[in-house]
């Protein structure tokens, strides 16, 4: 069987990974090993990772031996491995044959892709002018994007790894992070609702956890009809009881807070809605049971606005629709909107494209008793719960 | 004289083009002895007469259509759609003929037409009265698409369009009617085509058009008071656009949002958000966001209406996205 | 003096025009016979639709027509093209697809138009020339030149809308448009009577517009109704409407099988063999005809060898011909 050497290199684990130590070898120089063998383990500041095998073959010499640190992309081990072309994973130390014959069936053995970092098109072109390898950025932005400020940052806080390239061309200013007070007229068009300043807030929330949790909960007897709005309701009363500000309302006399939790419930198709009563310390048995003893939605009658709750939930669950921001009325404090759940790619731990399943939750609410620190401080709380449901029922 | 509203800068426009070139005629539904659904054309009867200032039947394919031949036999006239709803019954005429001929008889001929379309909802007009279509025109080669969003503006914005070789549909949003504002004197030089920098900022483009300019640029001066500048660009022309305009904007802030009236889903942001990440790739440093109207049709209910809006507080959500 | 005496012998004042007539139709007997050769050798791709049977509507149509007047044509308008006056070779040139051609090789059959003639072009959509002729005729009465608008249309455009609101429109204001109907009997590839209910002489009548109904195989009588529908829209600039029973003798397009078709009774004639048994009741010979009928033909074979000859149609300046005015018309 035709082999081809090669090395075996010090693997990138995570985005932001730019070394790792060799914790212990289990495969002796000399020694064969078969695809999926455990060869090595690499730890980092964050995990400890076992490489395997990608095929079979022999380590012919370990070059780092137990407890060195070696930097990405830096061989730890001569190999050589079965049946594989040396334009697979084998290095370029050119002991590698010249390009085989086609061999059939080659196994399909491809080298890891390099890691993909996520950057701006703006931060790429910035950290190459600059010399800067995007690898050891740390983004700031959603989900670790590197924006053109971090290759900034970071360019200025090590200036010494930066090659003496001409200085990026930097933006007129930093990124301004900071958010409006948006004590804004309402904005609404036809001015009946434009008493009420108007404040809008969205976040995107990973929800391929909590599908996986509610697919595995409906196989349990007694929760087959547990429904995703149970467990969005759920978070949001939790969210609400870490944000007591947030059950408030708005009187002639100011904010006056609202003593227990209730949640308005309008549904998706808009026929009417309905409150749940008095959600405050309940379990998601709960909430559900209170879901489900609703009248038939179709009939859902309006809701007084003598007794109003304070936050209003709207869901699009089930279909393609995106968020809505209702503007929020009298009596209101703010109206969470739910859009459909959508699937896209996001990269993973690998900086790989990974197929999550997301939706969109948009607040609206009355600028005079949500300030935008509020805002986003209670959506991310719904964001956290609903990304990890264990934390969820747990609290 | 009072502040001149957009109403009467379109009227004066009009007066003037039809004074200045006896080809010029009007066509419309109640537009000579009523004035117009929106009294643009008020006094324009008295003053140039019913030869040229034309009440028609409530029919639109026919008025769309003669005005095709009207202006291949050398007039150049201006219709009235009452509102841009009711243009799909008009669709032939600007679609299959107006906008063809140029082309389809091998520069023979011109279309020099103008359409007049009011559009925009926010007056529980409904789902037949409400309508932001101008994607559909922007989508037809031979077309020039505009909408303008000041007094100045569609002042000589509707002077370059009754001038203008080519079949022009000249889109009013009726919340702008009877908006005030400067109309210098002489009226300014506007080109088809050619953007406006509302207002200048570092960090993020707004490009809108018709009434949402105004939205723009009150999200542009909450946001000021938090150390956030917008820069917002008033694109006026939707066919053709000022790609380089937003280039240059896009070349300052490193990010983009397209806001408008209109559906967002194939909505004119959408071309100008492909054609940005396209040729303005390089520059950005956030994804190109979209701020518009829901997919859903326009509805009566007050409430329905305002929460479909594509309010200033929605875009200002959108730039807080855009920074994060 | 328009009138003819009743069928009482030729009527040599009138024979020079009738000869005209007869030229005239074979050209367009010609053209299409050729186009109908061309499209089935694959010369021509697309769609032709040929008015072959149809020639004494044109002929008979356009004779009362002077150069300023306009015509919207239809789909099967080849024949009121070369009637208008269209050069030959600009047709074929065009027919053909070349750089040459009246339209630059972009209008083909379908659309085929000469602006310079007053032909505003055949047209792609059923009815679409009927607001074209509404809108030319009321550049006509605006710039009050006397000139007439004629706005063609078949019997299958009689259930669109835009028909109805033309006749109304015209009606109205008053415009100098001869509204001209072949009715052929056929909207497409169904029957008219089975997809139409409307009689067009009462929907004339309903939106008071005068109108004469008569066979279309007899070139003599449509010129004669024609020129006198003319003759009173110029005198008092009303509209008027004629309708020619016609006879479809191919399909509705180049190429169709015509499966659905079982009438044909010829209760129409062909309008070229009608209009030769007049000519030579009136004393012309037939050698007569004959060399007539072959200038003609080599008339029309001169023009496409012209045509065959012409440089091919150019994508990147059709590119930069969608607009009158590529980019900013600028006010100021």
């Amino acid at each position: 069987m035709a082999g081809a050497a090669g090395m075996l290199l010090m693997p990138k684990l995570g985005l932001t990974m730019t070394e790792g130590e060799v914790s212990q070898w289990l495969c002796a120089a000399g020694a064969r090993f078969a695809k999926g063998d455990t060869l090595v383990v690499i730890e980092t500041d964050k995990i400890a990772h076992e490489v395997e095998a990608p095929a079979s073959g022999v380590i012919d010499e370990i070059l780092a031996p137990e407890g060195q640190t070696v930097a990405v992309s830096l061989p730890l081990a001569r190999w050589t491995l079965d049946g594989v072309s040396p334009s697979g994973n084998a290095g370029e130390d050119g002991e590698a044959p010249a390009p085989a014959a086609p061999q059939s069936p080659a196994p399909a053995f491809l080298p890891p892709p390099e890691p993909r970092v996520v950057a701006t098109p703006l931060a790429r072109r910035t950290a190459a002018a600059a010399g800067i390898d995007l690898a050891r950025v740390t983004g700031s932005g959603p989900k670790g994007r590197i924006k053109a400020a971090d290759v900034e940052r970071f360019a200025s806080d090590s200036p010494a790894t930066v090659s003496p390239a001409p200085a990026p061309q930097a933006p007129a200013s930093e990124p301004v992070r900071g958010v409006p007070d948006p004590a804004l007229p309402g904005q609404a068009p036809t001015g009946h609702l434009a008493a009420i300043p108007q404040l809008h807030a969205i976040a995107e929330v990973e929800i391929s956890k909590l599908l996986e949790m509610q697919a595995r909960m409906q196989s349990v007897r007694g929760l087959e009809a547990l429904e995703l709005v149970s467990l969005l309701v759920l978070a949001v009363v939790r969210s609400i009881e870490a944000h007591p500000a947030s059950n408030r309302i708005w009187t002639p006399e100011g904010a006056v807070a609202i003593p227990r939790i209730d949640i308005g419930l309008l549904s998706g198709a808009g026929h009417g809605d309905a409150i749940l009563r008095d959600l405050g310390g309940r379990g998601l048995g709960a909430v559900s049971a209170a879901i489900a003893a609703l009248p038939d939605r179709e009939s859902w009658g309006p809701s007084g606005q003598a007794d109003p709750s304070a936050i209003t939930l709207q869901h699009a669950l089930g279909s393609a629709a995106d968020i809505l921001h209702m503007p929020v009325v009298a009596g209101q404090a703010a109206i969470l909107s739910f859009g459909g759940e959508h699937s896209l790619f996001r990269p993973d731990d690998e900086g790989l494209p990974a197929l999550r399943h997301e939706l969109r939750v948009g607040l609206s609410a009355d600028a005079r008793l949500f300030d935008v620190a509020l805002a986003d401080l209670f959506l991310a709380s719904i964001t956290r719960f609903l990304e990890d449901p264990l934390v969820l029922l747990a609290t | 004289m009072a502040e001149p509203r957009v109403r009467d800068a379109l009227n004066r426009a009009l007066a003037d083009a039809m004074a200045a070139d006896e080809r010029v005629v009007l066509l419309g539904e109640d537009i000579a002895g009523f004035g117009g659904s929106f009294g643009v054309t008020k006094g324009l009867l008295d003053r140039f007469g019913p030869e040229r200032v034309r009440d028609t039947p409530i029919s639109e394919a026919i008025i769309a259509g003669a005005a095709v031949g009207a202006a291949m036999s050398g007039l150049r006239p201006v219709v009235e759609i009452m509102f841009m709803d009711f243009v799909t019954l008009a669709m032939d005429a600007i679609v299959n003929q107006a906008a063809k001929a140029h082309f389809m008889f091998g520069g023979q001929c011109s279309v020099p037409m103008v359409v007049r379309l009011p559009h925009g909802g926010g007056i529980s007009a409904g789902p037949q009265h409400s309508q932001c279509l101008e994607a559909w025109f922007a989508h037809i080669p031979g077309l020039k698409v505009v909408c303008p969003a000041t007094v100045g503006d569609s002042y000589s914005l509707m002077r370059a369009a009754i001038d203008d070789p080519d079949p022009v549909i000249f889109i009013e949003n009726k919340a702008l009617y009877a908006l005030k504002g400067d109309m210098p004197d002489p009226p300014a030089a506007v080109a088809i085509g050619e953007a406006a920098v509302a207002r200048g900022g570092r960090d993020v483009t707004i490009v809108t058009y018709g009434a949402c300019l105004g939205h723009a640029l009150d999200a542009a001066k909450a946001l000021a008071s938090a150390g956030i500048e917008l820069e917002v660009i008033d694109l006026r022309s939707i066919l053709p656009w000022d790609e380089a305009a937003v280039l240059r904007s896009l070349q300052r802030t490193h990010r983009l949002i397209v806001y408008h009236e209109a559906v967002e889903a194939f909505g004119p942001g959408a071309e100008i958000a492909a054609r940005m990440a396209d040729i303005g790739f390089d520059e950005l440093d956030a994804p190109i966001l979209r701020v518009g109207s829901p997919f859903a049709p326009a509805a009566f209910s007050k409430e329905i209406d305002s929460a479909f809006f594509p309010s200033s507080a929605r875009l200002i959500e959108a730039v807080r996205r855009i920074l994060a | 003096m328009r009138k003819q005496k009743a069928e009482s012998g030729p009527d040599t004042a009138q024979l020079p025009r009738w000869l005209d007539f007869h030229r005239s139709m074979h050209i367009i007997r010609q053209v299409e016979s050729r186009l109908a050769t061309l499209f089935a050798d694959g010369e021509i791709p697309g769609f032709i639709h040929l008015s072959i049977g149809q020639e004494a509507s044109a002929v008979g149509v356009c004779a009362a027509l002077e150069l300023a007047d306009t015509i919207a044509s239809t789909h099967r308008g080849h024949g009121h093209a070369v009637a208008k006056g269209m050069a030959l070779d600009r047709f074929f040139l065009e027919i053909l697809g070349k750089d040459e051609g009246a339209c630059r090789g972009r209008s083909g059959s379908m659309h085929i138009a000469d602006m310079g003639v007053g032909m505003l072009g055949a047209n792609g959509i059923v009815g679409g020339g009927l607001p074209l002729a509404i809108g030319s005729a009321l550049a006509h009465k605006l710039k009050g030149n006397g000139a007439v608008a004629v706005a063609c249309f078949g019997d299958g455009a009689m259930a669109e809308g835009i028909l109805h609101e033309a006749l109304n429109i015209a009606s109205l204001w008053k415009l100098p448009v001869l509204f001209v109907c072949d009715n052929n009997g056929w909207s497409e590839f169904s029957a008219t009577k089975d997809v139409i209910s409307l009689d067009l002489p009462q929907l004339a009548r309903a939106f008071g517009i005068a109108s004469r109904h008569l066979r279309g195989d007899d070139v003599v009588a449509v010129a004669e109704a024609a020129g006198q529908l003319v003759d009173a829209i110029r005198g008092d600039g009303a509209p008027r409407l004629i309708e020619l029973h016609t006879r479809r003798i191919r399909g509705h397009f180049e190429g169709d099988a015509q499966r659905y078709r079982h009438d044909d009774a010829a209760d129409r004639e062909d309008p070229l063999v009608n209009h030769e048994s007049r000519l030579l009741r009136a004393g012309v010979t037939p050698e007569r005809l004959a060399e007539i009928a072959e200038a003609a033909r080599g008339e029309v074979e001169a023009a496409l060898q012209i045509a065959r000859a012409g440089r091919a149609a150019c994508a990147v300046g059709a590119l930069d011909a969608v607009y009158a005015q590529r980019g900013a018309a600028r006010y100021g």
